[in-house]
């Protein structure tokens, strides 16, 4: 015989001992009264009774190396917490992206002015070290408009070669003298 | 020592304010109860071993969340069984008990090594068939109604309990309870049909 459809839940719940007792004594009266939910009743019951003796196995224990285990990972975990709570305002107001892209925007900026002054600083770095130091010279408005110095000074560095063409460049350089027949200091001797 | 007791209440208190020796106190009266539900979750020692840890430091990085509305034991148990789940995908273990395995395959050994000393051999036998056949029907239910049915005959928590361990309502816990013995109820029967006829047959 089949169970009543509509005890079928409360005839689980009472097997399972979580039925109210109002409605597990008015259920148990139905009980006695039909045979097909008492049956089922059984059916439901037999499985609890199997469900509970294969509880797990009582005599397993822990040893004292597993709990020392525990312990071990309980405090690996905290000092891992207690180092990420060291900067707890910044890992959010990293993670927001008003602040996070200006912020990655800024760092390229600072990259890309590296990166364009670093072949100027590359030339200075790969001057010669041999040559003497001749700063005097190099900053020496008089020096000699020869192509001689200037390679002298740009082995030094370019920025040298660029101030003393600056400072040359500004120079009103006295007039060359001019040779003739007339004026040529060794023309009385010639001629 | 019980977690609902004062002093145990006091322990879980100061755990909470970051005492890792008052967790280490509680952990030392869970232990050995959560190691034995997860041997018979996978009937391996060495993976039991390793699943009771990962779910005492798991409750210990998650214990503000635990908020007293089911036993201490229950949630913990909870977190056993998630934590299982998880590995299971992961293809970490295959679990203990598969339903439709081949007689005499079990990969559970702990009930094998461990048969009862009171028992005579042939009984203790039938004891650990039993015992098998009953996590191999646990194992074959769809994972919410097998996570309600132990929580309720393992973890021997209150409906209201297992609800508060599971996030869920008391509604939700009774019917997949329901659903679950109900469905156990039919394995029962065919797997008691299939002994019968295995007896006549051995019989004959």
């Amino acid at each position: 015989m089949k169970p009543c459809r509509k005890n079928r839940e409360t005839i689980v719940w009472l097997a399972s001992g979580t039925l109210e007792s109002g409605q597990a004594s008015a259920l148990r009266d139905h009980l006695a009264r039909c045979e097909g939910c008492r049956g089922y009743w059984e059916e439901i019951t037999s499985v609890t009774r199997e469900l509970a003796a294969a509880e797990p196995e009582s005599r397993i224990q822990t040893s004292e190396i597993f709990h020392r285990r525990v312990v071990a990972g309980l405090r690996t975990v905290t000092s891992a917490s207690l180092l990420g709570n060291r900067l707890p305002g910044l890992r959010p107001t990293f993670l927001n992206w008003h602040v996070a892209l200006p912020a990655i925007a800024v760092l390229l900026v600072i990259g890309v002015i590296i990166v364009a002054r670093r072949p100027e600083v590359e030339v200075a770095a790969s001057a010669p070290k041999d040559i003497p130091a001749v700063s005097g010279l190099a900053l020496d408005p008089a020096l000699a408009p020869t192509i001689a110095n200037y390679q002298r000074v740009a082995n030094q560095s370019l920025a040298r070669l660029d101030a003393l063409l600056t400072r040359q460049g500004g120079q009103t350089l006295s007039p060359l003298p001019v040779y003739t027949a007339s004026t040529r200091p060794d023309a009385n001797g010639l001629f | 020592m019980e977690i609902e007791t004062p002093e145990a209440r006091n322990f879980l208190d100061l755990a909470r304010a970051g005492d890792t020796e008052a967790f280490g106190r509680i952990c030392r009266v869970y232990e050995a109860p959560l190691l034995r539900r997860a041997m018979t979750l996978c009937g391996n020692a060495t993976l039991a071993e390793d699943l009771a840890q990962e779910v005492l430091v798991e409750a210990w990085k998650s214990l503000h969340r635990y908020n007293g509305r089911c036993r201490f034991f229950t949630w913990l148990c909870a977190i056993l069984l998630n934590r299982c789940r998880i590995s299971f995908r992961k293809r970490r273990f295959r679990p203990a008990f598969r339903f439709g395995a081949r007689d005499g395959e079990s990969d559970l050994k702990s009930l094998e090594q461990l048969p009862d000393q009171g028992f005579p051999p042939d009984e203790a036998a039938e004891w650990v068939e039993q015992k098998t056949l009953v996590w191999k029907c646990i194992a074959a239910l769809p994972a919410k109604q097998r996570q309600v049915v132990y929580l309720r005959f393992y973890a021997d928590d209150s409906l209201e309990g297992i609800a508060a361990a599971l996030g869920c309502p008391v509604g939700t816990v009774k019917s997949r309870l329901f659903h679950a013995l109900d469905r156990l109820r039919g394995m029962s029967t065919i797997h008691a049909q299939f002994a019968d006829l295995k007896k006549k047959g051995g019989a004959a």
